[in-house]
């Protein structure tokens, strides 16, 4: 046989019969018909869908607190990109106020999954946290001086004021 | 006398004629040379605008705007034919297209008298001692046109000759020609002056008949330059006689009205008052200056040297100066601030007193004093601040001290300014060592007052300097700290450095410098300076460099290159971008 040919090259056991294929490359699996009873595929365990709620609810609690928990970082990285105006600072700052404003416009694609009873509270939660990550980035504009908050920053648009009374004349000529 | 080739007799004579003009003549009548030395002795000169060019364009906008609507299918038709004659035009400048401006005084078909595309050539009118008025071309320095007025003198001002001339009406106006005036004593009739109206570009008088000028019965005590227009666009001059008679050429309705917020005001220095006059209607409805006020300085041991008064309308582009830690000082920029200098006779005690009064109101707003120091005292008055020279006999030295005035750090009224009502809130000083001694000081003046101030300062070495006004600021610091270096002050040095590359006539020294003037020209950053005495020189500044024209060898053709290449790449890699796509989903 074929098989005790190619043992035989081994030298260990010289009456040993092996069945397996791997020396042949051009076999394929027979087309043979599973046996009745026999379904190709897995099965899940029904009981495990009845904690789905709660696990379902904590994944919403878990995105919902996600901005919450960016915000030490990004407190961390406000302090390290520093008050001046360079590209560094304002490519920060500007990611920081645009992250939180696209969050809260894209809530809706992002809660799709959300079901359950607390979801009012887990969108107002998500929408709050955005919210104090937008204030986090005006605070920095604010320490940066970006913010028209002086007088100094209205002086350019401060118009004119007109003259009421005019007035001429000098030493008298004779 | 002399022999001629022939061996006559001959003789040469030179005249001095009654204009201040020399000639040299010969005996046949032939004038070798003449000199118009009447320019040495100018008393008041002014920078008036040329003319635009007078095209087809600028004549076909008049019609359409003035003539009379008939019928909107002709009108309709008029305009179209007027655009199409525009597009001609500027297809005709492409050909031109990128011109240097520097290149508009020695064009040579450029020789027509019209204004430039920046508005930098101008003409200086001047009028001298003699009663000779000339006007000067600045591209070129040619007398463009002269006239002389036998029968005007100047006003005698303490001893000074002072003669008032006044633009009325700018080039602004098509097709009204603009109009001067000039107001003098009339040499021989005593006890009546002489007007003179003419057009600045041309040096006629508007009138045939009044090519002398018209008398008028009175002596003129003041005059102003109102900025009230009559229906000719024209400005409102107001004379004032020694009866406190108000009389004006061109009275309208419109001083009828508004006459309640005009006042007059005249120094006395004989006796130290000083009047002031609002202009109201008497019993037989006339127009009289009556005094409201007079403040007296006290003239015992000290004599007024000298009052600056500010221009009418100078502009005043921002209303605060912005501090370093970013709150406001707001200026406290009163347009009828007068500024009066006394010294004082006492030798042993010399003193320098500056009083600010305001025109209208009569108050002495600030009084300061400078002790140890004498005159003669320059001063330059602008905006809000005010920078005056004098002699430190202490230290013997010359210096040079900066007041500024604020209104604090809130405005109380932002949008009107009245003498009545703004307050003085803080004043900064500072005086700095200058030196040299100086004839005469002024400040450039620019259209916008945007660009940063220059004070020109002419010296006795015949140099004019111009010094940045940031070195004269009273709130330069000791020790500079972080807020002061982000406001932009430089430490305070005692001296005021002479940088010699400041001298704006390099070597070309003014002999007998009396005074400068400045006048704006159409660009923000230039400013037209004339100095006059014996020599005459006229240049331009720039004090904040040329911000508002690009460098000469701008690369426009590699520019042009560039962005129609990116537009033409992106236009074809969209396409190839789409047809991919296109072919992708097809397979």
């Amino acid at each position: 046989m074929a098989s005790t040919a190619a043992s035989r090259s081994g030298k260990r056991h010289k009456w040993s019969l092996d069945f397996s294929n791997r020396n042949d490359p051009s076999w394929r699996p027979p087309d043979v018909a599973s046996p009745i009873g026999y379904l190709d595929k897995t099965i899940t365990d029904p009981d495990s869908r009845v904690s789905d709620a709660a696990l379902v609810a904590k994944k919403a609690w878990d995105v919902a607190t996600s901005p919450l928990k960016q915000l030490p970082m990004n407190l961390f990285i406000m302090w390290m990109s520093g008050d001046s105006i360079s590209i560094f600072p304002v490519m920060m700052v500007g990611m920081m106020l645009f992250r939180p404003i696209k969050a809260i416009l894209s809530i809706n694609s992002i809660t799709e999954n959300f079901e359950g009873s607390q979801v009012v509270a887990q969108m107002m939660v998500y929408v709050l946290s955005n919210i104090l990550s937008l204030a986090l980035a005006l605070y920095k504009c604010s320490s940066m001086g970006l913010l028209p908050t002086t007088d100094s920053d209205w002086l350019a648009f401060m118009q004119p004021p007109k003259h009421l009374e005019f007035s001429g004349g000098g030493y008298i000529l004779s | 006398m002399f022999l001629k080739k022939d061996k006559t007799l001959s003789y040469r004579v030179l005249f001095t004629y009654e204009d201040h003009s020399l000639a040299l003549l010969q005996q046949s009548g032939k004038s070798f040379w003449s000199r118009d030395e009447a320019l040495a002795e100018i008393l008041v000169a002014e920078m008036v605008e040329l003319a635009l060019p007078v095209s087809e364009r600028l004549q076909s906008l008049y019609d359409e705007v003035t003539i009379a609507k008939d019928g909107v299918l002709s009108l309709f038709f008029r305009r179209i034919s007027s655009q199409l004659s525009q597009l001609q035009v500027l297809i005709a400048s492409f050909k031109d297209f990128p011109y240097n401006i520097w290149s508009s005084g020695n064009n040579k078909k450029d020789q027509k008298l019209v204004r430039d595309q920046f508005n930098l050539r101008k003409m200086i009118v001047a009028v001298t001692l003699s009663g000779k008025l000339f006007g000067i071309d600045t591209a070129s320095g040619d007398i463009v046109w002269k006239h002389y007025l036998h029968n005007l003198a100047p006003f005698n001002e303490y001893g000074n000759p002072r003669i008032l001339l006044f633009e009325q009406r700018t080039t602004a106006h098509y097709p009204l020609p603009p109009r001067c005036i000039v107001l003098g004593n009339a040499k021989n009739d005593d006890g009546k002056s002489l007007i003179y109206v003419f057009n600045p570009l041309t040096g006629k008088a508007f009138k045939d008949s009044e090519t002398d000028g018209v008398l008028v019965d009175h002596k003129i005590k003041q005059a102003m330059i109102l900025t009230l227009t009559d229906n000719h666009f024209s400005k409102i001059l107001l004379m004032v006689d020694p009866n406190n008679q108000v009389f004006s050429r061109n009275v309208c309705y419109l001083l009828t009205t508004k006459y309640k917020s005009l006042y007059l005001h005249t120094v006395n220095k004989d006796d130290g008052q000083l009047n002031g006059y609002a202009l109201s209607t008497d019993a037989r409805d006339r127009i009289i200056a009556k005094n409201i006020w007079t403040t007296r300085i006290p003239i015992d041991n000290q004599a007024i040297s000298l009052i600056f008064a500010k221009l009418p309308n100078e502009p005043v582009h921002s209303q605060g100066r912005v501090l370093g830690n970013r709150s406001v000082l707001y200026k406290y920029a009163n347009p009828n601030l007068i500024a009066i200098t006394t010294e004082s006779k006492d030798k042993d005690k010399p003193i320098v007193e500056i009083f600010l009064v305001d025109g209208v109101t009569g108050a002495i707003v600030f009084q300061t004093y400078q002790k140890n120091a004498r005159g003669p005292v320059k001063l330059v008055l602008c905006e809000h601040w005010i920078v005056f020279h004098y002699w430190n006999t202490k230290y013997r030295r010359y210096e040079m001290a900066v007041i500024e005035l604020f209104e604090g750090q809130k405005k109380l009224n932002e949008t009107i300014f009245s003498s009545f009502i703004t307050q003085l809130n803080t004043v900064s000083m500072q005086s700095y060592v200058f030196p040299f001694d100086v004839i005469t000081m002024t400040v450039t003046r620019t259209e916008k007052a945007i660009t940063h101030k220059d004070i020109l300062i002419g010296l006795p070495g015949g140099e004019i300097l111009s010094l940045p006004k940031v070195l004269l600021d009273p709130r330069r610091p000791f020790v500079l700290s972080a807020s002061d270096r982000e406001e932009g002050l430089i430490q305070y040095v005692p001296e005021l450095p002479f940088p010699t590359a400041n001298v704006i006539n390099y070597n070309q020294t003014i002999n007998g410098l009396r005074k400068i003037v400045t006048a704006p020209a159409g660009l923000e950053s230039t400013s037209l300076v004339f100095a006059y005495g014996l020599d005459l020189f006229y240049t331009r500044v720039t004090p904040s460099k040329m911000f508002d024209v690009l460098k000469e060898d701008f690369d426009y053709t590699f520019i042009t290159i560039v962005l129609t290449a990116m537009i033409l790449v992106s236009l074809v890699t969209a396409q190839l971008s789409s047809s991919s796509n296109l072919k992708k989903l097809w397979k």
